[in-house]
């Protein structure tokens, strides 16, 4: 209880003299806001990526794809193939009876993006009737549906903010000729956010493509995976696998947003090594400028343990502080910003709870490492020493 | 100044730095990280620049538009074109050999790819050896290494596409092992278009990926590509046309805007170290007011005592810097052993030319106080309190 009444007082003493060197108090707050801002700031494109990802996942949704595909487009799946997947047990029938499935295509079109002007390609994702149904998490915001055979599209919300020229009533370049962009839709966060839709055949005609690219299905429930799994692997004529859709779409996009990560954390490693030394520095001098005051104060009967905490706190609290800085500039900046990959994935850039902690987490540390040494060097200052320099 | 009061100042700015020997390295190690962090940003930048401005300006690149494939019939009709000096089809098989981890990427392709690509370093003798197997490839050293292959060997490449032998393994013959460049990474394979279009049981014959040419007149790849996007514009299978070097800008800058990256990361470092070098220089000054004091006394001007602040400050950044340099300079090695995927920086004449400015800009700012303290020095006032 001592020990702590003398702690707490300690630091009111050294908070008060925060203000007595209120430059080395701003390099600490500074330095950790640097660290912690570019560290959350550069995670949040993988944070944003794979939460657009994850959205994806859902154990009752399943994709069918060419085995040994790594991506959806592609044209290895025929119209015979489709008929007999769509047929396959495991699947849920909707109301009318038949199965909640959607044969799908990709297609790719030149558009630029809003920011920079960058050309890239999008996704024009060819889909079924029942696409809606399968994915309940998509609603019409603007505009009706496309009419299949009317050469219609739909566009993304993403899409429209990330890429130029897709409003309704903008008309796309296909193979074919113009597409009519009829109606926007908001995707619930997923993946098709970024894409155009349009009706599969009516997209396989304008390219005169013979063969889907894969299937996504409602399963009856997440067990259901085995049975459909079960009769379709098993029939070497289908050619087929079968994919969880969380699992399929986090190995398509792994690659990228494991970059992201290894980026953020190479150069936030970097920041956290120079601001180490800068605090570091700056609590040496602090301690040693404070020598008298700490040797008064022992000779007054405090205790060594302490004094050590005082000097830890004082530096934990200041990290703490630009922490916070840090992390509310990169939410303020970044949260929220629309973000693509290569024109294939649209996402928007979350700095979320999760990565607040880790910035918190890596201040702590960096605060921990730079005061130990000073903090214990002012506890075992040598009273009479300190006190007969002058 | 006189001659002889100059010879002393490099006694004065060690004694200076020796001072608080502690501050003086972990000054000069935060400057160093920090110009470390700008020398990698700012290289990694230059490193870009330079594979843009390396790709050749006169190659020029056609795909299909809205993806999949085009006809080989295009082929015919680009090479036809008035100032097309070469043109190179492909179409690629992608495979895997054993596992799936181990990816090739079977580039199938005709002998114009030895005119088209000069820099691939594949000579047209090797490729009249290729051309003379059927189903050889030439690959990589790396990659013959690594699965213990030499010339001569077969190997089958398991792949999605079926072949006539009724199955998606593709047995291909080794003609030769070249080095790895660039334009010939490690797990790339280069192989016959032909073996691919006849052998394949997928019903895409005569289907290419893609069709590289070389225009004949640098100055008209730009044109070039404009013309053959046209050509084929109202076609079943329309183009995309673009010279080489645009395609690989536009692919750099589809991942990442660079240039917010490098101005923010170097911006919140060089703000740091600014703040960091003023106060420590401050401090430093704070302490020595009863020395600076002296020094007016025996006749240094208020400019002789700043210059010497202010030499202090250039040692501590430059020196920061050309660590922080060499450090990013020799990055390239750590990268590549730990992150191989990591843009590695090139650190150009530029790009140490800029660090060392902005190191002198943050010297002589962060020495400002420092100078403004000694000027308010008052002789008589700063001897006579007894520091």
């Amino acid at each position: 209880m001592r020990t702590f009444r003398q702690f707490a007082a300690l630091l009111d003493l050294n908070i008060r003299g925060l203000a007595r060197r209120p430059w080395s108090s701003l390099v600490i707050v500074v330095g950790m806001a640097s660290v912690v801002g570019v560290l959350i700031s550069l995670l949040s494109f993988s944070a944003g990526a794979s939460r657009t990802i994850e959205s994806m996942a859902d154990p009752t949704r399943a994709i069918v794809i060419r085995k040994g595909r790594t991506e959806e487009a592609g044209q290895q799946i025929s119209r015979e193939v489709a008929a007999a997947v769509v047929s396959a047990p495991g699947i849920k029938k909707s109301a009318d009876g038949t199965p909640i499935a959607s044969i799908e295509n990709i297609n790719l079109i030149p558009v630029k993006r809003r920011s920079d002007g960058v050309p890239l390609l999008m996704l024009v994702r060819g889909v079924g009737p029942k696409a809606f149904e399968l994915r309940p998490e998509m609603r019409l915001v603007s505009g009706r549906m496309f009419r299949p055979g009317n050469n219609e599209l739909i566009a993304g919300t993403a899409a429209q903010t990330q890429f130029t020229g897709l409003g309704v009533g903008d008309k796309v370049s296909l193979a074919d000729g113009e597409w009519l962009i009829v109606g926007a839709f908001d995707s619930g966060g997923s993946v098709m956010g970024g894409q155009l839709l349009g009706d599969t055949d009516g997209l396989m005609a304008s390219r005169r493509a013979n063969g889907y690219g894969a299937l996504t299905v409602r399963l009856e429930s997440p067990a259901a995976l085995d049975t459909l799994k079960a009769a379709l692997e098993s029939n070497p004529s289908l050619d087929v696998e079968v994919q969880p859709t969380g699992v399929f779409y986090a190995n398509s996009a792994g690659e990228w947003t494991g970059w992201f990560e290894t980026v953020a954390y190479v150069l936030g490693a970097i920041m956290a090594l120079g601001a180490l030394f800068a605090t570091f520095n700056l609590m040496h001098t602090a301690v040693k400028s404070r020598a008298r005051d700490v040797a008064t104060l022992r000779a007054l009967g405090f205790g060594a343990i302490p004094v050590a905490l005082s000097v830890m706190a004082e530096v934990l609290l200041l990290s703490l502080a630009g922490a916070a800085i840090g992390a509310g500039v990169a939410w303020l900046l970044f949260n929220g910003n629309a973000n693509d990959i290569r024109g294939r994935v649209v996402f928007e850039l979350a700095v979320t709870p999760r990565l607040v902690a880790i910035g918190t987490a890596w201040a702590l540390v960096i605060a921990l490492l730079a005061s130990a040494a000073p903090a214990i060097r002012s506890a075992r200052l040598p009273v009479a020493t300190a006190l007969r320099a002058s | 100044m006189d001659k002889d009061c100059r010879m002393k100042w490099l006694p004065l700015l060690w004694a200076a730095l020796r001072r608080q020997p502690a501050r003086s390295i972990l000054t000069l190690l935060s400057i160093a990280i920090a110009f470390l962090l700008i020398g990698a940003m700012t290289g990694v930048n230059a490193r870009f620049s330079d594979i843009i401005e390396r790709a050749p300006i006169e190659r020029v690149v056609v795909s299909p538009r809205f993806g999949g494939r085009m006809p080989l019939a295009h082929m015919t009709q680009i090479e036809g074109l008035d100032g097309v000096a070469h043109a190179s089809l492909s179409a690629v098989l992608q495979g895997s050999y054993q596992k799936r981890e181990n990816g090739f990427f079977a580039v199938m392709t005709d002998a114009h790819t030895v005119a088209v690509h000069p820099d691939a370093n594949i000579t047209s003798d090797q490729f009249r050896r290729l051309e003379a197997v059927r189903n050889g490839v030439i690959m990589t050293r790396t990659a013959a290494d690594e699965f213990r292959f030499k010339i001569g060997d077969t190997f089958p490449l398991e792949t999605d596409r079926p072949n006539k032998e009724g199955s998606r393994a593709w047995t291909f013959r080794v003609v030769d092992i070249v080095p790895e460049t660039e334009q010939f990474p490690a797990r790339l394979l280069a192989g016959n278009f032909i073996y691919l279009n006849e052998g394949r049981a997928d019903g895409r014959q005569d289907q290419i990926d893609r069709i590289d040419l070389l225009v004949s007149d640098a100055g008209r790849a730009d044109a070039m590509a404009t013309q053959i996007e046209k050509l084929f514009a109202s076609s079943s299978s329309p183009v995309n046309a673009l010279p080489e070097r645009t395609l690989i800008a536009q692919s750099l800058e589809g991942v990442l805007n660079m240039q917010f990256l490098v101005i923010t990361v170097c911006g919140a470092a060089l703000f740091m170290i600014l703040l960091l070098t003023g106060t420590v220089l401050g401090q430093s000054a704070h302490e020595r007011v009863a020395e600076f004091a002296v020094m007016k006394a025996i006749g240094f001007s208020d400019g002789g005592v700043y210059a010497l602040i202010l030499i202090e400050a250039m040692v501590l950044c430059l020196a920061g810097a050309g660590l922080g340099l060499l450090a990013a300079k020799f990055s390239p090695m750590l990268a590549a052993a730990f992150l191989p995927d990591l843009p590695t920086p090139l650190i150009t004449a530029g790009v140490a030319a800029i660090a060392l400015a902005l190191a002198g800009a943050v010297a002589l700012v962060s020495g400002l106080p420092a100078a403004w303290r000694v000027q308010r020095v008052e002789i008589a006032e700063a001897l006579g309190s007894g520091r």
